[in-house]
């Protein structure tokens, strides 16, 4: 029996791991990452709903894929060494702000959904740079609910530093306190925090490889010396005290 | 013994991909070549990510050599169908009478009266058509096309299943004055067919996530080193099309 991981050689393995790992976003470097080659690797290929905002594609050859609801921006270089030929286009254009500009876009974002959508052209456009992250991780601690600071650290690397870790801790563990509090004064039961507990659980899932990701582990390990049925979402029942010490954990 | 005068070596260098086998039965003078393929999905895992890897459209080709299909039945016919249209007539008649009348400033008096009459005829046609949608078609040239629909249309996702059912095939005649046969079958897919997703992305919108870049890469990576290991195994010089499994049929 052959699996696929079989058929892979070590550089193609390595290649994976350095994409996955990688903090940039930048659809041009993760391909210099990968080792594959822009004249011959992405043609006849589903490319749809990329974003190529600051990309430079100059070589790359595109023939016969579908590339519609790509994203890309003024600063996405494209010219006469980048095929075309047979691809289906119907691009998204998006205004290439200064950095500042793309922050100040995260701060009046009028809710999660564009919270999110902003973070991601932000990053995708500048990449998890120090400062990219110092000032996510100042907006994350200034965030106004726990919602807004699980938007932050969906985008947050998994690795941080110790003070930027600290910021985190007493920002997360604030807010979480005054979810908790704000969801028992609506039905004044206690067992309305149990919803309020599995929301938060189940938001911090959602992104791979990021810090809310980190948190939703260390929330496994929690509740597996608990020893329970550890199925989080599940029959398990998550309490206040382990996302409390999740968070205490994080920059761990 | 036919198993004796036949020598079958089926080829699945993908097992988890493809599975094509064939069998040979004799019936009088002509070959009935019996065949079965079978369609999967892998799951390649990288972290916490998963991969979906499978082929969305694929050909079964023979190149036969010493011998020849006959006109009997062959696994996969989609006829032509019979339209049939309905005319209808109607018809419509209709008599009028116009008439107007008047004294003008001499005394004289004017007057004209006309009568009409119309006829006509109305034809409608109409035209019904049923089409059965076979998840296998007879292609001209002894090949078969395998593509399953769905009730929304042609499907793109990745076959999982049996496209031919241990059936027979076709009917083989050896050629005048060849002697000695021999078929190699191959299951053929374009580059673009072949389907590698991630299994289930971040849940804040796919669009221009900050993992979509780093799926299609990772995916492209995949779909290479697949490419690589059909070509190898079945000795695939066209860089479009890539042999996923191979069946030779040589008489010894």
């Amino acid at each position: 029996m052959q699996l696929v991981e079989d058929i892979l050689t070590p550089a193609e393995l390595d290649a994976i791991e350095f994409v996955s790992s990688s903090e940039t976003p930048r659809f041009d470097i993760l391909v210099e990452l990968s080792g594959l080659d822009p004249r011959r690797d992405f043609t006849y290929s589903d490319l749809r709903r990329l974003n190529l905002c600051g990309a430079d594609l100059r070589g790359y050859n595109f023939t016969g894929s579908d590339l519609r609801l790509c994203a890309r921006n003024d600063r996405t270089i494209i010219d006469d060494s980048t095929v075309l030929t047979d691809t289906q286009t119907d691009w998204i254009e998006l205004e290439a702000l200064p950095i500042v500009m793309k922050m100040q876009e995260v701060e009046t974002a009028s809710g999660s959904d564009r919270r999110l959508e902003v973070l991601n052209e932000l990053i995708a456009e500048f990449g998890k740079s120090a400062h990219v992250v110092t000032y996510m991780v100042s907006a994350a601690s200034k965030a106004d609910s726990l919602d807004e600071f699980i938007d932050f650290a969906m985008f947050l690397p998994q690795t941080l530093s110790e003070g930027h870790a600290r910021m985190l801790q007493t920002a997360a563990t604030k807010l979480l306190k005054k979810r908790l509090s704000r969801s028992k004064s609506r039905t004044r039961r206690d067992t309305t925090i149990i919803f309020a507990l599995e929301a938060i659980a189940a938001r911090l899932q959602e992104s791979n490889g990021t810090l809310a990701a980190k948190i939703f582990g260390y929330l496994a390990e929690i509740a597996d010396t608990k020893n329970q049925s550890v199925q989080l979402g599940g029959t398990y029942n998550i309490e206040r005290e382990d996302l409390e010490r999740a968070f205490a954990r994080i920059g761990q | 013994m036919i198993d004796e005068i036949f020598k079958i070596n089926s080829i699945n260098s993908l097992n988890e991909l493809s599975e094509l086998r064939f069998d040979i039965e004799e019936l009088d003078q002509d070959f009935g070549l019996n065949c079965r393929l079978r369609f999967g999905t892998t799951i390649y895992q990288h972290n916490d990510r998963e991969y979906e890897v499978g082929v969305s459209r694929a050909f079964l080709r023979l190149n036969l050599e010493g011998c020849e299909t006959t006109l009997d039945a062959t696994f996969g016919e989609s006829e032509l169908k019979v339209v049939e249209e309905i005319q209808t007539s109607e018809t419509e008649t209709g008599i009028g009478l116009s008439g107007c009348g008047g004294v003008d400033g001499s005394g004289g008096l004017d007057g004209s009266a006309a009568a009409y009459g119309k006829a006509g005829a109305k034809t409608k046609k109409t035209r019904a058509q049923s089409r059965t949608l076979l998840p296998v078609v007879a292609k001209p040239n002894d090949s078969w096309e395998v593509r399953p629909h769905t009730v929304v249309g042609k499907a793109d996702n990745s076959i999982e299943g049996t496209a031919i059912p241990s059936t027979r095939l076709c009917v083989l005649r050896r050629k005048r004055g060849g002697n000695r046969m021999s078929v190699i079958a191959e299951v053929q897919v374009s580059k673009r067919a072949i389907k590698v997703a991630a299994s289930h992305g971040n849940r804040m919108g796919k669009t221009l996530s900050e993992w979509r870049s780093k799926d299609v890469i990772i995916s492209q990576i995949l779909k290479r080193a697949i490419q690589r290991e059909a070509a190898t195994a079945n000795a695939t010089k066209s860089t479009a099309v890539v042999a996923i499994s191979r069946c030779e049929i040589a008489e010894e």
